[in-house]
């Protein structure tokens, strides 16, 4: 952050911003010690001292609410407004979760031609259906638009703990643990289909296939595969060597899930999507899984890698490699483990 | 080959509860951050962003499954030291590198005294643990994770 001359804001570093930054008037980062004299919580001006404050007392600052404001917050007008006065909360209203949803039953009642705005005639039937103010269960679109007998098997994804986030993928300790993912499937549905422990398979869908490693196991449905998500990428990818597991052993089910669902009559292709809240239905993919019998132990599909980003590989003529893989290519080259060790 | 104490002031251990852990791996990168600055540091990684990554870590979460059809159970398994009474670790190493300390039984290796022979690998329960040499540098040791889920 700059002031308006291009000079620091915050030219004291890291403490100096968690000082005196103040988002809205009165309140910065830390919320407590605030104030000249440190006796504000929430709100109040800069304290000076405020770091010392917090580092006296462990690091921590506990406020407690008064007894009447500490149940039923959601409609608790004592504490709403405070927690608005305090910057918790932007605006005074009461948070009410449904169970009979209203604002749902509206959108059913216009599909029915209630009020001012409804929708689309050719619109109405669906919305009406789905737009039902309780939860109730439908069997997903999918299982229509692939045919339960072609593709007999759901696939679903679950992100690993060790690395919520796809970003976990350039982690290079996080790397060590999730570098490739494997097809988890029954072992007796495995059996039945001829697939062997670590063996190769195709999982198709209506829209394409991929190829995976399988890792059989017990404590899966029969009828449901499924792998750790966002663990392939495409060669080159992330700063990643070409060669890396995460491309030649890690897949994704990204190719086999439809954008859209089969045409409707009049040709109209819905989203393949929650039809209220448009959450992608990835959980709704079904597949068909077959052994692979070709030779190559590499997953597919495979793409030309990408290009190393400028700035980071050697930058001369035929040597595209970032340094930082160019030293595992010497040592392969002399005969040596990465590790600089003879083999 | 190296002495136990014959006794020890206390006897400090780790109680891990195994219906409970989940191998969400956070205690093995805990673990590897706090050691990769501290004693016996650095842990190092070869080929970090390589076709081979792979490092040193001294606490790896293992992923069984037990049991068959509806009895099969997902079993994760923390293999950081146990600081065992006896451990197998210590009294295998010729030069006292690794150790029992007298006054918590807490189990260290010394790194100026280690010469990296990884006998402390044929004692250790944790069977599956190797030595990797990073050229002329200290020698680490690390389990092999071979990871089930």
């Amino acid at each position: 952050m700059t002031k308006e001359d291009g000079s620091p804001k915050f030219p004291g570093g890291y403490p100096d911003y968690i000082v005196n930054h103040e988002r809205r008037p009165g309140i910065g980062p830390l919320a407590g010690y605030r104030g000249k004299n440190g006796g504000d919580y929430a709100k109040g001006d800069v304290n000076p001292r405020q770091l010392e404050q917090y580092i006296a007392d462990g690091c921590f600052h506990i406020h407690h609410l008064p007894k009447h404001m500490r149940y039923y917050r959601h409609v608790n007008r004592a504490y709403i407004e405070w927690a608005l006065d305090k910057g918790f909360r932007l605006t005074p209203t009461p948070v009410i979760f449904q169970l009979y949803s209203e604002p749902i039953q509206k959108m059913r009642l216009a599909a029915r031609g209630f009020g001012a705005v409804v929708p689309p005639e050719q619109h109405r039937a669906r919305v009406e259906t789905y737009f039902d103010p309780l939860p109730f269960w439908y069997p997903p679109f999918e299982d229509a638009a692939s045919g339960e007998a072609e593709f007999p098997m759901h696939a679903i994804t679950q992100r690993p703990m060790a690395m919520y986030h796809s970003w976990g993928s350039q982690n290079a300790w996080l790397r060590q643990i999730h570098g490739a993912n494997r097809l988890y499937m029954s072992r007796a549905r495995a059996t039945q289909l001829g697939i062997e422990d670590d063996g190769w398979v195709w999982v198709s869908s209506r829209i394409g296939r991929v190829k995976a490693q399988v890792k059989l196991m017990e404590g899966v449905n029969p009828d449901t595969v499924w792998t750790w998500n966002a663990i392939g990428k495409r060669a080159g990818a992330w700063g990643l060597d070409p060669k890396s597991p995460e491309t030649t052993r890690g897949f994704l089910l990204n190719h086999l899930i439809a954008e859209l669902l089969p045409e409707q009559a009049g040709g109209y292709r819905y989203s393949n999507s929650d039809p209220v809240t448009g959450q992608a239905a990835w959980y709704d993919l079904r597949v068909r899984v077959e052994k692979a019998t070709d030779a190559d132990a590499r997953t597919w599909p495979r793409f030309e890698p990408l290009h190393v980003p400028p700035g980071v590989g050697t930058g001369t003529g035929s040597d595209p490699l970032p340094t930082r893989w160019k030293e595992d290519r010497i040592f392969e080259a002399r005969g040596l483990t990465p590790s600089g060790v003879q083999k | 080959m190296t002495a136990l104490p014959a006794t020890t002031a206390k006897k400090l251990g780790l109680v891990i509860d195994l219906d409970t852990c989940v191998g969400c791996q956070a205690c093995a990168t805990s673990c590897k951050e706090w050691n990769n600055g501290g004693y016996s540091a650095p842990l190092t990684d070869q080929q970090p962003y390589g076709a081979d990554p792979h490092g040193a870590w001294l606490n790896r979460v293992h992923g069984y499954e037990v049991g068959e059809g509806a009895f099969g159970r997902t079993v994760h398994f923390p293999r950081s030291c146990l600081h065992c009474e006896e451990p197998a670790c210590v009294t295998v190493c010729p030069t006292g590198a690794s150790f029992k300390r007298a006054e918590d039984g807490i189990v260290l290796v010394n790194p100026d005294t280690c010469i990296g022979l990884q006998a402390v690998l044929v004692g250790l329960p944790v069977r599956r643990a190797r030595v990797r040499l990073r050229r002329r540098h200290h020698e680490e040791v690390h389990a092999v994770r071979r990871p089930h889920l």
